[in-house]
């Protein structure tokens, strides 16, 4: 019945050729020539992983260095194999102070000092090889002195010799507590306020021209685990995991239609939104009022869209503790990687909330840079209660869709109870 | 001069020039394909570049089984097809008064870009469905699921389309 027209049609279009414009081939060019910065983009992030692995390496190192200053201080003994150990000179202070008989500290010498000395432990005597331990000494009298002298083995001896000798010279009892190695671990509780920066090209939106004055910002709450260590005493590494929400949400609030939900496509519905299409498995049905074009499923001109994305955190940061009172006060800054495990987008209309799916082309990893000022009260010698207002900035924009520039921020008041090790 | 599995060898290797050889080799026909399945030509152009791109991203799996131009215009309509997709808006389209039913004569003559221009003026489903139909040889079933509509959808809007098109013919006779 219809074979001549279906015949003259296609004789006449397949086939058919048109010369595209020399702009177009331009334009692939350069989009071309572009894929080496997309590969740059997947660097950055091994780079970033990279960065993060020599920190903690860097970071790990430091509290050994330090660990070692308090092993390998002159004055006292120090164990190496196969090298002899230095002598202590018997005409320096701490010999001439204690009688050689005294070398050994005994838990009932201390016990007769000051409260500070009861907190020394006794030293752990160890028979260790003896040429390792003493030097070969024609000197009758330093021998004498090496044979009455009990090696320190251990690093708990070595300390609390290093305090005992601090105490003889009459210094004071809160230096020893510099090289000290403090670990934190605290847990938050945080509410956070997100909005974003938003760009989007109109050729994106089909029409539906969103702007930043949009989209609104949303509340929400996270919260995780944060464990700080501090080898010096101001300065601190924090890492730990978080779990925040961001997103934005968008109000219909003129007479023109803001929110672009329509589809009349059934086997795939599409919802267009400042972020970009709404994956969804419903079956939207649209139609258009005067003022909007809306989801027969709310029925209702005052609906808002909201796209939520939740998303785990690995933060890196330094803090500076900028006081020694009482009530502590400090500045922490750093960067966050995050991965989002959460991407829901809900139609809000009347009191009513429907999820409608998911946000497509939303950047799984994202960097964002971190400052906030950290308040510490102790409750006791180990616990503190902690609050801490920050801001985050993305540094990518969560679309992946390269005509959409959305970068969120947030302010974040964590709350939090930390104990320290 | 090379052929053209030389030239996609070489594109598969990220060679430039082959990628240039191979826009020229079928940059018009594309474009033709991107023109027939897009609503206006700047749309097409955008088409055409994002096909061509996809096109040099993925070469690498096409493993040579079938044409490769085929593949390539499977490509190009997949792109505009979606774009087609995510714009879908409620259309409103004129009523006819009833189904022209006769076929028209085989043996007319009528110039090739009248008929072009036709079918450019068909509203957009019934373009797409009778281009999908006609001209690429898909089945209702198919098209149904490229365009996110029934197969009676399908065939309704064939059957639109080729009614709007017996008529243009016949005015045109008419008026010759």
């Amino acid at each position: 019945m219809n074979n001549n027209i279906d015949k003259l049609f296609k004789k006449a279009i397949q086939g058919q050729e048109c010369e595209p414009p020399v702009y177009v081939w331009e334009n692939i060019q350069k989009q071309l020539n572009k894929s080496p910065k997309i590969i740059s983009r997947r660097w950055l992030h091994s780079i970033v992983a990279a960065a993060i692995v020599i920190v903690c390496i860097g970071l790990w190192q430091l509290i050994q260095t330090e660990r070692q200053i308090l092993i390998t201080d002159n004055s006292i003994l120090t164990l190496q194999p196969n090298v002899i150990a230095p002598i202590p000179n018997p005409k320096t202070e701490f010999i001439q102070k204690l009688p050689i008989q005294q070398t050994v500290i005994s838990k009932t010498d201390i016990s007769k000092q000051t409260n500070i000395v009861k907190r020394i432990s006794p030293i752990h005597q160890q028979t260790l090889h003896f040429d390792v331990l003493i030097a070969k000494n024609s000197n009758p009298e330093v021998k004498n002195l090496h044979q009455n002298i009990i090696p320190l083995t251990s690093g708990d001896a070595i300390r609390n010799q290093q305090e005992y000798q601090l105490l003889l010279n009459g210094e004071k009892d809160g230096e020893k507590e510099k090289k000290h190695v403090k670990i934190t671990l605290s847990g938050h509780f945080t509410p956070t306020y997100s909005a974003g920066n938003y760009s989007s090209s109109v050729k994106n939106t089909r029409g539906f021209n969103y702007s930043n004055s949009d989209l609104n910002g949303i509340m929400n709450v996270g919260g995780g685990i944060k464990i700080s260590i501090t080898p010096r005493k101001r300065l601190s590494f924090q890492t730990g995991i978080f779990y925040s929400r961001i997103g934005q949400r968008s109000t219909e609030n003129s007479n023109t239609p803001r929110i672009a939900a329509f589809s009349t496509n059934n086997s795939a519905p599409c919802v267009n939104t400042p972020l970009g299409n709404i994956n969804t498995d419903r079956k939207v049905v649209s139609y258009r009022t005067s003022k909007a074009i809306i989801l027969s499923s709310i029925s209702d001109n005052d609906e808002t869209l909201e796209q939520v994305f939740g998303s785990i955190e690995i933060p890196l940061h330094i803090r500076y503790q900028l006081n020694n009172n009482k009530v502590l006060f400090s500045l922490s800054g750093g960067l966050s990687g995050g991965i989002i495990v959460n991407n829901k987008v809900y139609m809000k209309a009347s009191g009513e909330k429907e999820l409608l799916g998911s946000t497509e082309n939303i950047r799984k990893i994202n960097l964002s840079t971190d400052l906030g000022l950290g308040i510490e009260y102790p409750l006791s010698h180990k616990i503190r209660i902690m609050i801490e207002p920050g801001f985050r900035y993305f540094l990518q924009s969560l679309s992946k869709n390269d005509l959409i520039d959305f970068k969120p921020y947030t302010f974040t008041f964590s709350t939090g109870i930390g104990i320290e090790f | 001069m090379y052929n053209i599995e030389q030239i996609i060898d070489k594109c598969k290797k990220g060679d430039t020039k082959a990628a240039e050889a191979l826009y020229k080799l079928y940059a018009a026909k594309m474009f033709a394909v991107c023109i027939r399945f897009s609503k206006n030509r700047a749309e097409a152009e955008d088409s055409l570049q994002d096909g061509f791109i996809k096109i040099f991203d993925s070469i690498k799996q096409f493993a040579g089984k079938g044409s490769f131009e085929g593949w390539m215009k499977r490509i190009f309509i997949n792109i505009c097809l979606e774009k087609y997709r995510k714009e879908q808006s409620v259309q409103l389209v004129e009523e006819l008064p009833e189904y022209e039913d006769t076929d028209i004569d085989a043996n007319i003559i009528i110039p090739t870009d009248i008929l072009q221009k036709f079918v450019e003026e068909l509203p957009e489903r019934y373009r797409l469905v009778f281009n999908l139909y006609v001209i690429e040889d898909m089945q209702h079933k198919d098209i149904a699921v490229a365009l996110g509509i029934t197969e009676g959808t399908s065939k309704s809007n064939l059957a639109r389309a080729r009614d709007i098109l017996k008529r243009k013919v016949k005015e045109y006779l008419n008026n010759e």
